[in-house]
Parts: structure tokens; sequence; C-alpha cells
């Protein structure tokens, strides 16, 4: 016996979830036997496996009564909870078998006082033997046999709590085993007939759900009762089902689950009517709303199959790569190529010199700190990231006459190409040209894809980071990948720090292909390969897979309903790894991973924008309103700060929730636009920032009361930071726009410099130590000829 | 009144679609006229021909499609965006010159008066014809002239010719129905149109598919051409209807993948050879699918020049079909969506392959798209139900923010212009001037208003509604008397902060979309400035009389005249409920009085 056992318990596990996820119910499930251990989780951990029979039902705990480790973690306010079924044995061949955890905890705490103060190690040859050659024997009594005495000490003192659990767990067992699940199912299908056969007979006289909402006759509200109980009876049944189903996803095949399913698809479509009409004649409104969580079962898609039929059957990639075939060079160049509907294609071309040099593994991952050449990717957001010394070197020799052609097609479309290293160059003229159209600040500029053909990963994930923050640069890289080309998962080992992005087509000699886009999957399939390709290092040419992939569209797929479950997700993702041929995946990975992407993506386009546009317009029509009432009361910023009137702070408090609001919403919106600019059009950003300069000019000042109330000092300097940004982005928006304002002739209606009272507040200070402050005369009499200070602050505060 | 939908559709039966298929099959031979019409005691048929070439139909550009003229074809649009139809600009000509130059109004018009039914016909290309010209009668003389009068179109092997606002417009005008196309399983004119002009096939086989001088070869790429291309199509929609994670689908169609912009439209029935069966689809999404599914080559040993060859020949059977098997359109045997998927996803195999062996022997992906169509459908309606609660219903739920709902907002609104009405101002200067609690909090209800209304707004645009949601009448109701009452106030508000543009140029699209969901729904004109903008107008005007940018004095003068001409038609019109609307007195005496 060995502490190390713990470890088997937890390789039995993984087996078991790795069991789980293949969804097979023939696959045989393992046992596992510890000796001695002490206990290894807590209830939760028990909890967990006891959910699932299957597992719960393969371990097996062997204990002696003089093993001082076993009973280690079983001192009497532990936290440690046993699971399984554990075997107690005495030297002498006594032995007695538990499984519920009540018994066991008790059992294992008298032998640890028992064992208290030792600590040896336990051999269990003897006690096995001497447990087995028990059996020849004809025990006592039925209690003499149960003679391990201490313990007997133990049961004793709550025998009769311990039996009535017992007798519990036998009686729950038993109903448990009473065939029920396929008597259950039966007498749903029962119900349901009833309730089919109550739809239809209901049809003639206006639907079944009238006549069950509006039930009036006698033979009606008859008819009505009978069908009641059945629809009680499905719904109980169907609530736990789902919610069972809900905690385990997965744990029966693909088959079972299709036939639960469909059951639960019937019943969904019969019953609901029915509890909506109960629903709505409660004088209940809004039952959508409302809807009982067992019917929402929700069904996801694979798009990606979709997309990769999509891609398979377009012109665009082949044209790109033919336009890289007709480079002849045998250094490293590149070259425009127009296609035949008229759109130009970069193609790039690397040197198969170099190539050789690569795939000697000469060139290592370089960090964006060091090359300069790359200060076109931005580290706003990521402070750093590593690429490949290839793609850097090979990006400097290409010089400068290339950006020069980058911004000659900048107002056109573009596809930007290259296979292998080549694609290196691709993908840094695609990200030099997309930054180039950020700063142009123009939506309407058309933005380039790039197509790489077996590139190797270029980057780490600071680089797939920096990428995927902007959308719109993600979504223009598209990478194919042979499945047999062993330069394309030359970067791809396990261990490897390199990281996709942008989507990923990979295809097979005979036409297969998957199209994936989260970077685990694209990694997982890459890492496949590399095992398969290792010790190849040819460079691959894609024309025939190219043409064989296209070829394909013209034939069915895969017909078999067994494929069909109901989870066209997860059916989606085994289809696509089917098609390249990669068996190993971890499919409940990749659909997690999956599922979570279609709900933020979800969440993300959900109507919030705009919802959130019109929040901040109304909280900003409380702060002005709140600003306009207090005008006649000298003002909006003394009444804020000095308010002491029982209504006044009343009124406070209703705007305080708006500035709050409204502060938070500006932080998020300042720091968003600071990592990364010029994102939208100038015409967008005009309209936000008119926003934001409201919100300034309005919210500040009341900060500012708030900091003076504080008794600090120098709020200048302690100036949040984006009250400074918005400030320095409008000052700099007024500069760039043409039509400058004409000079003002009235008052503003709010005072343009927002830190205007921290200068008074400053001025006052100085004034109260006995100074004189002409620098602030000098700067309000400024603003005042300006008219840039709005007519409600009069001199007197001043003074 | 409202022309009750179901009584001007054209219930079919089989001696009805076979007097039209032999009929279309006459025309299509016929050398010189372009219809011919048959009449029967109760029902008129027209049978359309169209002797054009293959080549014809890309007149404009590689898929040939052009803008629907907005007079002949009110309906063919989306109406908050007045985006257009694009149709087939061949078939849109040939419609147009018989229009103009043959009998054919005047048979109709001769046939509505002795009051007969009306069916449109054509085979092949001269289905497209009898397509166009269905929708044009649909829109002219039951929308318009609001005549009852049962229409319907029946055609074979007709290739596809509208754009998919042609499809949202036929869904959301319910006129789906009144179309019955027959496609033989693996027909490829109907499919035709979903890939580009191709010179593969067409150099040497000029003429029209009917007498097919073509060998394996040229068939064999006309044919690949044809599927390859549709498989773009179809994958591309099927990839939107899958709520997709990846944009690089988009990035690649907005610029460098050119694709077929024609979509189905109206019920397919699709026949099936071996064995003979039919499978009737309505949804237009499941149809496209279906297009292309049925169109792939069963295995890798099939030959495919041989299969291309059969594709051509199919759009010859439609006749050799109708006296074997009877084309026939059994209402019971129709497939919709839900009971579609309810086939495909039942574990009884028997029982569907019994029932349809085509849609049994569909690949596994095909049934997913299926599938995705139903979902897609499911989440539209879910979306329009969740729209109905903030129309209908009170949320007494106090953390939400959304426990003001539409009508009790607009119900606000009169009580707000009577305590003016104390001011002695109207609600718009009142509102303008912004001075009493009572203005303040009626600007927070018009955010409010405004909240919930680009949200609805915003849904249409993303098209994330049914296709029917633009004419549902409570909703143009509602948001026809939100307009009327809340848009002065917009109005006021933009003219307090004057930001120096006309309002009329950053109009919101709230009261846009609802203007024009009005004008569509009561068959009128579509107009810039209506009764609950004019206002802004009057502003525009008073500004350049104060300081003339752009106008003389007596354009403004002019233009003050029109409006004020325009308020009184305004003001006598039954269908404008007066109090709702704001008729801008005191603005319009003050320019009045600043141009005498």
């Amino acid at each position: 016996m060995n502490i190390d056992e713990a470890v088997t318990i937890l390789s039995t596990l993984r087996l078991h979830h790795a069991i789980d996820e293949k969804e097979s119910v023939g696959i045989k499930r393992p046992i596992c036997i510890t000796f001695g251990s002490p206990l290894v989780g807590d209830g939760g951990l028990r909890q967990a496996i006891a959910q699932r029979p299957q597992w719960e039902s393969s371990f097996l705990n062997v204990v002696a009564k003089n093993d001082p480790v076993a009973c280690y973690n079983s001192s009497s306010n532990t936290t440690f909870k046993p699971f399984g079924t554990f075997i107690f044995c005495t030297e002498s061949g006594g032995h007695a078998a538990f499984d519920d955890e009540h018994s066991i905890l008790q059992v294992l705490n008298a032998m640890k006082s028992l064992n208290a103060g030792e600590s040896h190690v336990y051999d269990y040859t003897n006690i096995l033997s001497s447990m087995r050659r028990k059996v020849l024997y004809h025990g006592d009594s039925e209690l003499g046999e149960f003679n391990l005495n201490p313990l007997r000490a133990g049961i004793t003192l709550r025998l009769r709590e311990m039996e009535e659990k017992q007798i519990k767990m036998i009686r729950k067992k038993k109903m448990k085993n009473a065939y029920d699940a396929s008597k259950k199912l039966n007498e749903m299908k029962i119900s349901l007939t009833y309730m089919e056969w109550y739809m239809k007979t209901s049809r003639e006289k206006g639907g079944y759900y009238d006549s069950y909402k509006n039930a009036i006759g006698k033979f009606e509200l008859e008819k009505k009762n009978t069908i009641i109980k059945h629809q009680r009876r499905l719904n109980q049944y169907w609530k736990k089902f789902v919610e069972e189903k809900d905690i385990m996803p997965q744990k029966e095949g693909a088959k079972l689950r299709k036939r639960w399913l469909y059951g639960g698809t019937n019943y969904r479509r019969i019953v609901e009517p029915l509890d909506i009409a109960d629903y709505y004649k409660k004088g209940k409104r809004n039952y959508i709303d409302n809807r009982p969580n067992h019917y929402k079962l929700r069904i996801m898609f694979s798009s990606e199959v979709e997309l990769g039929k999509f891609l398979r059957s377009v012109d665009v990639i082949p044209e790109a790569y033919q336009a890289i075939s007709e480079i002849n060079s045998t250094v490293s160049t590149y070259k425009i190529h127009t296609t035949r509907f008229g759109i130009n294609v970069l193609a790039f071309k690397c040197s198969p010199d170099f190539t050789t040099r690569f795939l000697e593994g000469k060139l290592d991952l370089v960090s964006s700190e060091k090359p300069h050449v790359l200060d076109f990717i931005p580290t706003k957001v990521i402070s750093s990231f590593s690429i490949n010394k290839a793609a850097v070197e090979l990006f400097q020799d290409l010089g400068e006459n290339l950006k020069e052609l980058e911004n000659k097609h900048i107002n056109n479309s573009l596809i930007i190409t290259g296979s292998g290293l080549g694609g290196y160059l691709a993908i840094l003229s695609t990200l030099r040209l997309h930054h180039a159209i950020d700063e142009k600040e123009s939506v309407s500029i058309k933005r380039p894809i790039c197509i790489t053909f077996g590139s190797p990963l270029v980057g780490d994930a600071g680089l797939r980071q920096a990428i995927a923050q902007r959308p719109q640069w993600e979504s223009s890289f598209l990478n194919v990948v042979a499945k047999n080309d062993p330069v394309a998962c030359y970067n791809s080992s396990s261990n490897t720090t390199f990281e996709p992005f942008g989507t990923f087509l990979f295809c097979t000699e005979l036409g297969g292909h998957a199209a994936f886009d989260d970077e685990h999957s694209i990694l997982q399939v890459l890492k496949a390969m590399k095992s398969l390709n290792a010790g190849e290092s040819h460079v691959y040419d894609y024309t025939n897979i190219l043409s064989s992939m296209r070829r394909k569209v013209l034939y069915r797929g895969d017909s078999e309903l067994g494929e069909f479950n109901l989870n066209p997700l997860r059916a989606g993702i085994a289809l696509r790894l089917r098609e390249i041929g990669v068996s190993n995946a971890e499919i409940g990975i990749m659909e997690e991973k999956q599922i979570k992407m279609i709900k933020d993506m979800k969440r993300k386009n959900a109507y919030d924008d705009s919802k959130k546009l019109n929040d901040m317009k109304i909280s900003l029509t409380y702060m002005e309103w709140y600003m306009k009432a207090r005008r006649e009361e000298g003002g909006y910023y003394d009444s804020y700060k000095n308010a002491i009137s029982k209504e006044e702070l009343e009124k406070k408090n209703t705007i305080i929730i708006h500035q709050r609001r409204l502060n938070k919403h500006w932080e998020k919106v300042v720091e968003e636009k600071d990592k990364m600019p010029q994102k939208e059009g100038a015409k967008l950003r005009k309209r936000w920032l008119y926003g934001g300069t409201n919100y300034r000019r309005i919210i500040e000042p009341l900060d500012i009361a708030d900091y003076y109330k504080k008794g600090k000092r120098n709020y200048i300097n302690n100036r949040p930071n984006h009250y400074k940004l918005l400030e320095k982005w409008s000052i700099e928006d007024n500069k760039s726009s043409k039509t400058s304002e004409l000079k003002r002739n009235k008052a503003a209606s709010l005072t343009e410099d927002s830190c205007f009272w921290a200068h008074v507040e400053e001025a006052l200070i100085v004034l109260e130590n006995g100074g004189s402050d002409d620098k602030f005369e000098d700067y309000v009499m400024g603003l005042i000829e300006n008219y840039a200070v709005s007519a409600m602050f009069s001199w007197r505060e001043v003074v | 009144m409202e022309v009750d939908r179901e009584s001007v559709k054209l219930s079919l039966d089989n001696e009805l679609i076979k007097t039209a298929c032999n009929l279309s099959m006459e025309a299509h031979r016929s050398q010189h006229d372009d219809v011919v019409t048959s009449s029967m005691p109760s029902v008129a048929i027209f049978a359309f021909k169209s002797s054009m070439k293959v080549d014809g139909m890309y007149n404009d550009g590689p898929f040939g499609e052009t803008n629907v003229d907005l007079q002949l074809f009110p309906s063919l649009q989306r109406i908050g965006e007045g985006q257009l139809a694009k149709v087939n600009g061949s078939i849109l000509h040939i419609f147009k010159n018989l229009l103009t130059d043959s009998c054919f109004k005047s048979e109709v018009e001769k046939a509505i008066k002795e009051e007969k039914k009306i069916l449109l016909t054509g085979y092949s290309f001269g289905g497209a014809v009898a397509s166009l010209a269905t929708m044009w009668m649909l829109d002219e003389y039951i929308r318009k002239q609001k005549i009852r009068l049962p229409i319907g179109c029946v055609t074979f092997g007709c290739p596809l010719i509208g754009d998919r606002i042609v499809t949202h417009a036929v869904q959301r005008e319910k006129w789906s129905g009144h179309f019955t196309h027959f496609v033989m399983e693996r027909d490829i004119v109907p499919r035709m149109m979903l890939a580009p002009k191709t010179s593969n096939f067409l150099k040497k086989n000029t003429r029209t598919h009917h007498d097919l001088l073509v060998d394996e070869d040229q068939a064999e790429g006309f044919f690949e051409n044809v599927l390859i291309n549709a498989s773009t199509v179809a994958s591309h929609d099927a990839f939107d209807l899958m709520e997709p994670t990846n944009s690089i689908k988009e990035t690649l169609s907005a610029e460098f993948v050119k694709f077929s912009p024609y979509r189905p439209f109206g019920a397919y029935v699709f026949c099936t050879r071996k064995p003979r069966q039919q499978l009737v689809v309505e949804n237009p999404n499941a149809v496209l699918q279906l297009l292309f599914y049925l169109l792939q080559l069963p295995n890798k040993d099939q030959n495919l020049a041989q299969f291309a060859l059969e594709s051509l020949t199919q759009h010859l059977s439609y006749e050799e079909e109708l006296n074997i098997n009877g084309l026939q359109l059994d209402i019971n045997k129709m497939v919709y969506l839900k009971h579609l998927n309810k086939h495909l996803l039942t574990t009884d195999g028997d029982k569907v392959r019994n029932s349809n062996k085509a849609l049994f022997e569909l690949t596994a992906d095909a049934k997913w798209c299926l599938l995705a169509v139903e979902e897609a459908e499911k989440r539209k309606e879910k979306n329009m139900d969740q729209l109905k609660k903030y129309m209908r219903y009170y949320k007494s739920s106090k953390i939400n923010d959304m426990t003001k709902i539409i009508e009790d907002l607009c119900d606000k609104i009169p009580k707000y212009k009577e305590k003016c009405g104390d001011r002695e101002l109207d609600y718009y200067e009142a509102f303008k001037l912004n001075n009493e609690q009572q203005d303040f909090e009626v600007n927070v209800d018009r955010l409010e208003q405004a909240k919930i209304w680009d949200v609805i707004i915003e849904m249409v645009r993303r098209q994330e509604l049914p296709d029917e949601f633009e004419v549902w009448d409570e909703l143009v109701a509602l948001g026809t008397r939100f307009r009327r009452l809340y848009e002065p106030l917009d109005i006021a508000n933009y003219y307090r902060h004057s930001k120096g543009d006309s309002y009329m140029d950053n109009r919101p699209k709230r009261y846009k979309f609802t203007q024009r969901w009005h004008e569509h729904a009561s068959v009128m004109g579509f107009e810039v400035v209506s009764e609950s903008n004019f206002v802004a107008v009057v502003e525009d005007l008073m500004k350049e009389v104060i300081t003339p940018t752009k106008k003389t004095f007596e354009e403004v003068k002019k233009d003050y005249e029109c409006i004020e001409n325009k308020v009184k038609t305004w003001k006598y019109d039954e269908k404008i409920t007066n109090e709702d609307v704001f008729w801008g007195e005191f603005i319009l005496a003050k320019l009045k009085e600043k141009l005498a």
C-alpha cells in the first residue's frame, strides 16, 4: 500500500471521463481497487462521482483495521468524504463491506483513534490471504462474524441511525432497479398517446388549445380532467429528466440521446400549448419570459461545416494559388497579378534556400520589442508579442518598395497571398495594410484579405490577441493547410508556444476539408498532423488538392442517419474531424468552446448598444435638468457641493445615480477607444465625441466638488484619465475639422473648460491664505472674452 | 377595406394544372404569340412564352440582375429601408414590352370584368415571365385596386428570377401561396441562375435548351459550373442561419466572391423519378438548400457526363411526367418545414423511406441545413414575441428599466399638451424652452420611447424578425401614433440644441421607418415630408428668413405656401387622427408674419 494510490483514483476518473466523451454504451468500464488509501476528496468530489452510477460502482477500497495511513484523513471534524465501496478487514480475517458514506466515516473515525500515533506503512499481503482463508470456515454466528471489535463500538453507538440509513438506501435502490426506466418510458408514451388523441378529437372543435382553455360543457370538462392527469405526469417526468440531462450531459450514447430527445420534442409540441392555456387562463401574462426551463431545448449548429463548404467552392482560393505559382524566382520576391474577375492579387514567394534554413530549425521566436520593422502591429492591449525570426528577416529583406505598392492598392480590394514561408510575408504585409487603413480613418476603404497556403504558425499568444482584438483584422486571415504538408505544421509540436489566428481550412488529397476558427481546435489538428508528417520536409504543391476539394462538391456526402443525432453542433465537429481524418481530438472540449463562442456572439449582438446609448442620454438629461433647476439658486456647483437642506440632499441623491452611471460608461468607452484608436470613421467619432464632451462639461464639475469637499487639493494633477483623454481628443478633433466653428457671440450654455471649478477652488485656497492670484484672474478673463464660460457663473462666487 | 388574402388565392386542382401545363408547352412551341390565352367558363389562363436565348438572361452583368421599377412593383422592396428588389433584367424587359405592346393587359381586364379567376403559367423562361406578371397583378389589382380576384401562377422548370428582397416581399405580403413551381428533381434550369454566365457551354449552343444539341463534354462543364456555384449560394445562406461565430465569410463575400443574388419564392413541388414521388416545400430557405442538394451526384461511381446530360434532358420531361404520373398538387401531401424536420428526425426509417425517398436519402449535412432553417424561423418568432411584450403588456418589475411601455408613454403626451395650454404655449414651443419640470419629464419619456423603438428598428434592419413584421397592422398603427405624438418633440429638441444641419438630414430611423410602414399599409406614395415632420421644414425656412444661405426670399415664400397647402389637406384627411397630430399653428403663424 502506498499513498500514491490516490493517483490511481484520479487516473480512473480520467478514464471514465474519456469513455463518457466517446458516447458509446458498448465500451467497458475500468475498475479501481485501492489498498489503504486515505480519503482523497471532499463532499463535492463524492457527489460528482455519486451522480454517475457507472463511475461510482467502479471504486473498491480495501482498508485494514490497523493501517494508520488509511485513516489518516479521517479525524472527527474532517471534510474529507469517502466514495465507492469500502471493505474493512482485520488481521484475523474478519471483514465487512460498507457503501454509505456515513457508516464508512464512522468506521474510519473509530480506526483513527485506534491507530493514533502510528505511522508505518502497512502490508496487505497477509491480511488478504487470511481474509481468503476465512472463507473456508464457518463463521460463528451472524454477529460473531462481525468481529471488528473496535468498530462495533462505533457502530452500536449509532446503530439505529445507521440502520435507518441503510434501509432507506436499500429502498431507494429497489425503486431505481424496479425496471422503472423502461416502465416509466412506456407510461409516458401512454400519457402522450392520450394527449395526442385529445388533440386530434378537439381538432374539429376549433383546435385543442381553445377547447382546453375554454372547456365548459360537462363532457368537455370530464375529458379535460382525464388529460390533466396525463399532462401533469408528463410535465413531472420531463421536468426531472431535463434537469438531470442538464446537470449530466452526454452520459449516454448518441443513439440513446436521439431517442429521448425525439420523445422530448413530441412532448413539448403537444403539452406545452396546454400549459400556455393554463397560464393565460389564470390571468397571468408574458408566458415566453416565464417559460419553464424544461421546454427550452436549444439546438446549436456547427456553422463551420457550412463555412468549409463555402470556402471549397469559391474561386478566390485557387486564383490566389495560381498567382503564387506564376512566380518563377529563386529569391524571395512578390508580384501583382490580376484575376479574370479583375481583382488584384499580391503574391509572395520565399526562396527555397531560406525555406531549407528554416526547416533546419535555425530560426526561433523573437520578441516584438526588438525589430522596429513591425511597429505597425499594435501593442497597446498586449504589452508585447513574439514572432518567428524568419518572418522578420524575410520582411526586412523586401524593403520599402513593398510599402509603396501596398499603399497604391489601398483603395481597391486586394488579395494578399503566399505559400509556405511566403505566407509569413503575406501576413505581415496584410497587417501593415490594415494599419495604414486604420490610420486613414475611412470606413469605405476596402479591407484586404490574406490567404496563405501551408504557412507554419508565425507568432505566439500575444500576436494572436493583438489581432483578435480587431475583428476586421482577424476576419481577413484564411490559412489553407493540406494534411500532408510537413512545412505547415512545422511549428506545432506539442510543447509549442506558437498560436494560430484567423480561419483555417484543412484539406486532404481525397477532397476532404474542414474549417476551424478557434485556436484550440486548430492546434489540436496541427499537432495531429505534426506527428503524421514527422521526418518529412518537402515543399507541398496545393494545385491538385484544391481542385479535388472543389470537385467534391459534385458528389453527395455521408447520408448515414446514424451520424444525425440531435446535437448538430457536436455532430458537425465530429464530421469535420472525420473529413480530414483526425481521430484523436477532444470533441467534448471543442464543443464546449463552440457553445461558449456562440453564446458570446449572441450576447455581443444583443441590442445593448442602442439601448445603452439612449440610457446615457436619459442620464445626461437628468443631469442637465439638475443643472438648469439650480441656476437661480446660485449655480449647480455650489448647491451640489454644499447641499444641506433635506430637499437638496434628496435631489442630489437621485442624480448621483445618474452621475455614477455616466462615469462608469464613459470610463469604459474612453479606455476602449484609447486602446484601439481609429476603429471607426471620422463622422462616427464626431458623434460620440460630442456626447463625451457634453458629459465632461456637465459631470466633471460635480466630481471636482466631491474632490474638494473631501478636503483634498490640487485636482488638476489628480484628474481622472478619462477626462484628460476626452478633452485631448476633443481639441484634436476641433483642430482637424475644417469647418471651424463661427466665433461665438452668445454665452455658451456650458462652461467650455470643465476644470474651471478646480481653478476656482485653487484660487479660493490661495486667497484664504492671504495671497493673491493674478494668474487666475487672467484665466477667467480669457474665458469670458471667448464667451466660453456659461452665463451661470457669476463673479460673485469668485470674489 | 383590406382584401381578404385567402379569397384571392386560386386553389389548383389537377385538371387545371394539366391544362396549364399543356398550354405552357403550346406557348413554348408557338412561333408567333408571346401569350397564349385559353378561356374556360370560370378561369382565364394565360400561358407565357419566352423565345429568349440563354445568354439573353445576362444582359446586365454576370448574373443579369437589375432593380425593379417601383411604379410597376411598389411592393418589391424592403419597406423601412426603401431598398429595392432586383430581378432579372431581361425577363423584366420582356414583361414590360408585354404590358405595353400586347393584348395581355386588355385581356386581363376583360377577364376581370367577367369575374373570372386568373391563372398565369409558363414553361422554362416563360414561367419566369408568368411569375413577374403575377407579382405585377397582385400589386396592381389586389393591393391597389382592391379587386377580389383569385389569382394563381403555375410554372414548370422555371429559372430563378428574383433576389432575396423579392423573396422577402412575397413572404411579407403573404403571396407565397399564389405561386406553385413544378421542378423535376434534377432539372438544371431552375438552378442555372445560381451560377454566373459561363462561356463554357453557351458558345456553341446558342439555341434554347429544348433542342439540346450538346455533347457530353459541354453538358459536363455547364453542369459542374452550375452545381459548384449553387453550393456556394446554399452554404452561404445556411452559414448565416446557423448563428455563425466567424466573420471571414462576410469579408470574402463583400468584395472577393461574386455569387448569385437569386433566391426562390413561392411553393416548390419537387418531382422525383425513382420512385415517382412529390415533395412540396414552401419555405424559401429550405427550397434553396434542396435545389442544391437534390442535384448532387449520389456517389462517386456515377458518370458525371451522363448525369449532367440527364440533368439537361430532365428539363424536357415535364409533359412526359404529366402524362405518366400526373402533376398533382395534393394539399394533404404538402410538407411544411416543421413536418419536414419531423420526418428527418424520426427514428422510424421505413416510414420516411416510404413517404419520401429523396428526403430520406439526403446527406446528414443537408438535414442540418434544413433543421437550421427551422431554428432560424423559430428565433425570428421568438424575437417577435419579445417585441409584443413591449408593445402590449405592462411589465411591473421595478428592477427592469422597461417598466414604461409604448402606449402608456403615448398617452402622456395629450396630457402634456393640455398642461402646456395653461402656459399659453403649444407643447412644441414649451418643450423647446424646456423650463418646467414637466418638460424635463417628457424629455425623459421621449428617450424611453427612443430606447424601445431603436431596438425594434435595429431588429428589422438586421432581419431578425419574421418577414411579415413590417405589415403587422398593430405595429403600424402604434408606430404611426408614436410618430405623430413624439416626432415634434424630437424636432424641438433638435432645434433647441441647433446643431447646424437640417433635422431632415438627421431624421432618426425610428420615424423614417414608422412613416414608411404607414405609407405602405395605406397604399400611398412614399414621401419625405409628412404630417409629423413638416415642422422641421418650417424651422429650416425660418432660419433661411433670418440668415439666408441657400434660398431666396421668393423661394422661401413658395415653400411656405406649399407647406401650408399640405397641412390643409392633412387636416381634412379623415384617416389622420386629428388630436394626435401637432399642427404647428404658432410657428406657422410666426413664419407667415416674417414673410409678410
